[in-house]
């Protein structure tokens, strides 16, 4: 991967496509006639996960290298993700010793109930919403629009998906792990650039995170 | 009370035979005394005894007969079986109990020898090698009764148990007497009765008792009645039958009259003819004669030295074993397939020998094959005393079906036997009564079933209103039937029903009575349903009999089975049900329902206070019409709300004598205390009643007066019902402002009208749509509709309360573009007029704070649409291509409309990407890559 010089025309549309996209996202209403479940998932799609690919490609006719689409730094990948999900989970540990979080945070009732769709569950749903996330808010938001910005980067990232959640009044002690990682997932996408790592890294804390509390439960 | 009457015939008889012999004895004394030495004429002296007795002749012949006759009839013991289930299934437990009656002994004392005949296993010598597989049991190549008696009785000995050899262990030998169990020291004398001459025969081998008789006679003994000659009185008596003789005797001497009376029946001991009183002669007649006949001088019959009397258990049999005998070993064991260590294989409280043997086995429980017969006979002993002189009663079997004649038996006969002096004769049957068994089979598929159902009905209302009107609001008649003893569940219980109507209770037809089935004619109407099938137990019928000529019901019209506006519907139900032998049980039942067919209707109106003196009372409206007089709804029952005034009126031409009743208590109207229109002294035409029930209460107000040309009474009745009121917005013009077309869906009823091919379309009640720029209004509409007027509303648009364009209405320009929407609310107070809440206290003492105002509100949503995009020409590529988009899924839609903003989104950010012009220098932001770590 080649270093590329800043440039204000990539930095500025890169910006815009991030502001349509949340914006479509935010001020769009859910269809009447239209499976709820469905809608989520296409638009989840188009915007998280098409959108950043086909801008890359299309419009900056860039490698989706660019955006963290590879291996990246192994042994920094590594380290990161070891320590950051170490650390992850030592905070959902104080946050389950000290706060409601574990009574809050429940999984669906036939995942808790039924082993096939736990693994169902953390192997398709959880896993794939986890690459949604790290697509556009590590890849896309992160590593494409704002890499000049240094770690800032990663703050900014983090705010951006915060300001989201709290904006669409989505945030509870079920988005709790989701909030957890989203900066140390920004640090592992940052120095390994790759999203592989974060994303990997980002799958294994849910799970560890769910199998931690369903067994606690 | 039998008993005591034959104690009474016994002693009346003992009693004038007692009488008859003093009266005989004395009247040689009696002749001395009163002059004339002659013998008077017994039956003159017992002619003087019912006299001086009071006696009738008639009933003493009467109670002779009985007595004559009242041997052959006495109780003798029977067994009667039920079972359990009374429809067995094929594999199924089947019980079958035994209830014995007229033994002495206890249940418990009793030998019940059950018999169960497999359907493959009749009697036969010669049986093929699958009946001997299957029937023999006893091993000895036939098919006989003992084989069916082993069936049973090893049912019931092993209850289950599975034979296993092992040695003999165990005590359960049972040592069984003749007559049941309890019969200890006690002489075996064992019976059979002829059920057919109700005589009962010891068992023995006895011969006939022959007297040498000519042909055509029969042996009596006989006494002669003489002349006594009184100048031979001194004359040494002579043989009363031959007083001529002249030979030494009584001091009397007779004149031959040749007349002599039957003294008896003659016994014959060794070869001779003996009486006991008068001689054997043998007559023609032994009940008429007079004549003294022949005499009898031989005859030939047993004593009881040369009879063998004989019992004989019917128990079922083990070759070279024996029931009963108190020996019970190992080979016996092994052969009835016992426990050898278990004295009670079947663990219920008998030795093993005394199950066999039935002792106390009043119930027999088995798997019912298809086929089965089972039958029992029980032994015992019974309530009928012997004639040997000893304390012996006699000991009898009684048979399932009662089926044992006498002529099954080798032979009967007789023997004498001299019992206290004199020789009585016992008759005896040569019998094995085994032969009775066959006859005695019972088939378990036949007990019991074949009692008729009983069933009963009931219908509700019990004088329901036909409505002749297009209104169809006559009542709906339920009928119920109830089948108590049924077998099988109502579910498998195949119902009929018919109904008929007829203008007389009685359903006859006749000069001006008409009858007739109309079953068919309701169902064509679709006034009735289904009339027959399974589990059809309640039948509902429609009252919206039309009246017209062109109606005809039974081919005449209504009118015909009318009497003064009364009829009468005859519902009869036939049920039955099948069982799987192929027993069908059936019942039938009918109920009658009169019902009230006028024209005439309770006219109901909401009534208006008017102010009489002081008082606050009420009338009906001057100008107001009536209510619940449109919707087909309320014509059928009146929807009225709490705290309402409702006047009721009946066009009162041709009826007089009218009586109010309002939910079964008198409705009444004055003049003084209510409205000026009634009247005081009688009921007229009109009433009132004041609303005060709870929504979902309901008043059935019912109208009786009399035609005036008939005097017939005439009912009328309507119904109301106290709802919660209702408001809605509805649209004034439906071609500008129409309900949401929701989706469609399939009529799964097939009573839904306006549904082309059984889908109908689905409108929104709430959601209304309009094209932009449109005049649309809106109407206010209340339930019950009368309401309204009482109502003060208030609309709003948007939350901009809005002023009225006409009474209820609004109207306005939906001057919002395409795809926007108006909010319409209406909100509307209810309140009673402050009169008529007056007139609810003054009335009827309904408290003012009874009746409060309600307040209601509704709220509507306008959705406006482009009037071009949506009112396109139907016509050209648009037709297709609208047709084309109505027909593809929204989810594909909404996934295309997805696909077209990501795509504007890409290619707005290419088209800036294209137009920014690229001046970018990492070094001019100051940010840039010193915090930027090494890349690949």
């Amino acid at each position: 991967m080649t270093k590329t010089p800043f440039s204000y025309r990539r930095f500025i549309v890169t910006g815009l496509l991030v502001l349509f996209s949340l914006g479509f996202l935010y001020f769009s209403e859910q269809s009447d006639t239209v499976n709820p479940l469905f809608q989520t998932i296409v638009v989840s799609i188009a915007f998280f996960l098409v959108i950043p690919f086909l801008y890359s490609k299309m419009v900056l006719k860039e490698s989706l290298k660019n955006m963290g689409w590879q291996k990246g730094n192994v042994w920094l990948g590594m380290f990161t993700s070891i320590l950051s999900v170490a650390l992850a989970l030592g905070t959902v540990l104080l946050f389950t010793r000290f706060t409601s979080f574990a009574e809050h945070y429940r999984l669906p009732n036939i995942v808790e109930r039924e082993f096939i769709w736990f693994i169902l569950y953390e192997l398709v749903l959880v896993s794939f919403t986890a690459l949604l996330y790290e697509v556009f808010f590590r890849g896309l938001i992160e590593l494409l629009w704002l890499r000049d910005f240094g770690l800032w980067a990663i703050v900014i990232q983090t705010g951006i998906f915060v300001g989201l959640l709290f904006l669409s009044n989505d945030v509870s002690w079920q988005k709790l792990p989701i909030l957890l990682f989203s900066p140390l997932s920004g640090v592992i996408a940052y120095y390994s650039r790759s999203l592989w790592w974060s994303w990997g890294a980002s799958w294994l804390f849910f799970f560890l995170t769910d199998v931690f509390l369903l067994v606690r439960h | 009370m039998l008993p005591f009457f034959r104690r009474k015939q016994k002693f009346f008889f003992a009693f004038i035979i007692v009488v008859q012999m003093f009266v005989t004895a004395t009247l040689p004394v009696q002749a001395g005394l009163f002059g004339g030495p002659s013998i008077p004429s017994t039956s003159g002296v017992v002619s003087d005894i019912q006299k001086q007795f009071h006696l009738d002749t008639g009933s003493l012949q009467s109670q002779g007969e009985n007595f004559n006759v009242a041997d052959n009839k006495k109780l003798t013991p029977e067994v009667s079986l039920f079972f359990n289930p009374n429809d067995p299934r094929p594999g199924e437990k089947l019980s079958v109990k035994a209830f014995p009656m007229y033994f002495s002994n206890s249940e418990n004392a009793l030998y019940y020898t059950w018999y169960l005949k497999r359907t493959e296993c009749s009697l036969t010598e010669a049986p093929s090698a699958l009946q001997r597989t299957l029937c023999d049991r006893d091993g000895d190549g036939h098919i006989r009764v003992n084989d069916w008696k082993i069936e049973a009785a090893q049912i019931l000995v092993q209850n289950g148990y599975t034979p296993v050899a092992a040695p003999d262990s165990d005590d359960d030998g049972y040592k069984a007497r003749y007559g049941g169990d309890n019969k200890v020291n006690t002489p075996d004398h064992c019976y059979v009765n002829d059920s057919t001459t109700g005589r009962n025969y010891e068992l023995g081998d006895a011969g006939d008792t022959n007297f040498t008789c000519p042909a055509g006679t029969s042996p009596v003994c006989m006494v002669g009645e003489g002349q006594i000659n009184a100048e031979n009185i001194d004359v040494p008596g002579s043989d009363p039958l031959n007083p001529t003789s002249g030979t030494s005797g009584p001091a009397f001497s007779f004149a031959d009259t040749d007349v002599c009376y039957v003294s008896g029946i003659p016994a014959c001991t060794g070869g001779t003819p003996l009486c006991n009183v008068g001689s054997p002669r043998c007559v023609a007649n032994p009940t008429t004669a007079t004549s003294c006949g022949t005499a009898l001088n031989a005859c030939s019959a047993d004593s009881s030295n040369t009879v063998k009397s004989y019992c004989e258990h019917l128990f079922p049999e083990m070759p070279g074993f024996t029931s009963g005998d108190g020996s019970f070993g190992g080979r016996e064991e092994a052969a009835w397939g016992t426990d050898p260590s278990d004295p009670d294989t079947a663990d219920n409280g008998n030795k093993d020998e005394a199950n066999i043997v039935g002792l106390g086995q009043s119930t027999f429980t088995w798997n019912y094959s298809s086929g089965d017969q089972v039958g029992v006979a029980v032994e015992g002993t019974s309530m009928l005393t012997t004639k040997h002189d000893d304390s012996s009663s006699m000991i009898m079997w009684a048979f399932s079906k009662k089926n044992c004649p006498i002529t099954l038996a080798k032979g009967t006969g007789s023997y004498f036997k001299n019992i206290k002096g004199y020789q009585v004769e016992i008759p005896t049957a040569d019998f094995d009564l085994n032969k009775c068994l066959e006859r005695n089979l019972v088939d378990p598929t036949q007990g019991g079933q074949s009692t008729n159902l009983e069933v009963t009905m009931s219908a509700t209302p019990d004088t329901p209103l036909n409505d002749e009107t297009a209104d169809k609001g006559g009542d709906l008649v339920a009928v119920q039937a109830i089948v108590p003893n049924a077998l099988n569940s109502i579910a498998d219980i195949l119902f009929e029903w018919n109904v008929e109507i007829s203008n007389n209770v009685q359903f006859r037809t006749g000069a001006g009575l008409f009858t007739a089935d109309i079953t068919n004619d309701l169902r064509t109407r679709n006034l009735l349903g289904n009339t027959k099938g399974i589990s059809l137990d309640s039948l509902r019928l429609k009252l919206d009999l039309p009246n017209s000529g062109a109606d005809l019901f039974g081919g005449r019209p209504l009118s015909r089975y009318l009497l003064g506006g009364i009829g009468y519907i005859r519902f009869t139900t036939k049920a039955s049900e099948n069982f799987a032998s192929g027993i069908v049980r059936k019942g039938k039942s009918d109920v009658i329902v009169k019902f009230t067919s006028s024209g005439k209707k309770i006219t109901a109106y909401k009534a208006d206070p008017v102010l009489v003196g002081t008082a606050m009372h009420v009338a009906l409206p001057g100008g107001g019409g009536p209510i619940c007089n449109v919707d087909p709804i309320d014509r059928a029952a009146c929807r009225v709300i709490k705290n309402e005034i409702i006047g009721l009126k009946v066009d009162s031409a041709g009826l007089s004598n009218f009586q109010w009743v309002i939910n079964g208590t008198p409705l009444v109207c004055s003049k003084a205390g209510v409205s000026p229109n009634c009247q005081d002294g009688e009921q007229n035409n009109v009433n009132f009643f004041p609303v005060s029930g709870n929504p979902g209460d309901s008043y059935t107000v019912t109208m009786t007066a009399n035609d005036v040309t008939t005097s017939e009474t005439v009912t009328l009745s309507r119904t109301f019902h106290v709802i919660e009121p209702g408001l809605f917005i509805d649209s004034l013009d439906p071609n500008m402002a129409w309900p949401k077309f929701l989706g469609q869906y399939t009529d799964v009823t097939g009573s839904a009208t306006d549904c082309i091919g059984g889908v109908c379309n689905n409108f929104s009640d709430i959601v209304f749509q309009a094209f932009s720029d449109d005049t649309v209004g809106f109407k206010a509409v209340f339930l019950p509709s009368f309401v309204g007027s009482a109502a003060e509303r208030q609309w709003s648009i948007d939350g901009e309360n809005v002023d009225e364009s006409g009474v209820g209405e609004i109207s306005f320009i939906a001057s919002k573009p395409a795809l926007d929407m108006y909010n319409i609310k209406l909100e509307a107070v209810v309140v009673q007029s402050e009169a008529t809440r007056r007139a609810l206290l003054d009335v009827w003492g309904i408290s003012q704070l009874d009746s409060p105002e309600i307040r209601l509100s509704s709220s509507n949503q306008l959705e406006l649409q482009e009037p071009g995009f949506t009112k396109g020409p139907l016509q050209g590529p648009r037709k297709y291509l609208a047709a084309i988009a109505s027909y593809i899924p929204t989810s594909i839609m909404f996934s295309f409309r997805i696909l077209l903003s990501v795509a504007l989104i890409l290619f707005t950010t290419g088209f800036l990407f294209s137009l920014i012009p690229e001046r970018g220098d990492q070094r001019s932001l100051g940010l840039a890559s010193r915090k930027y770590p090494s890349r690949e």
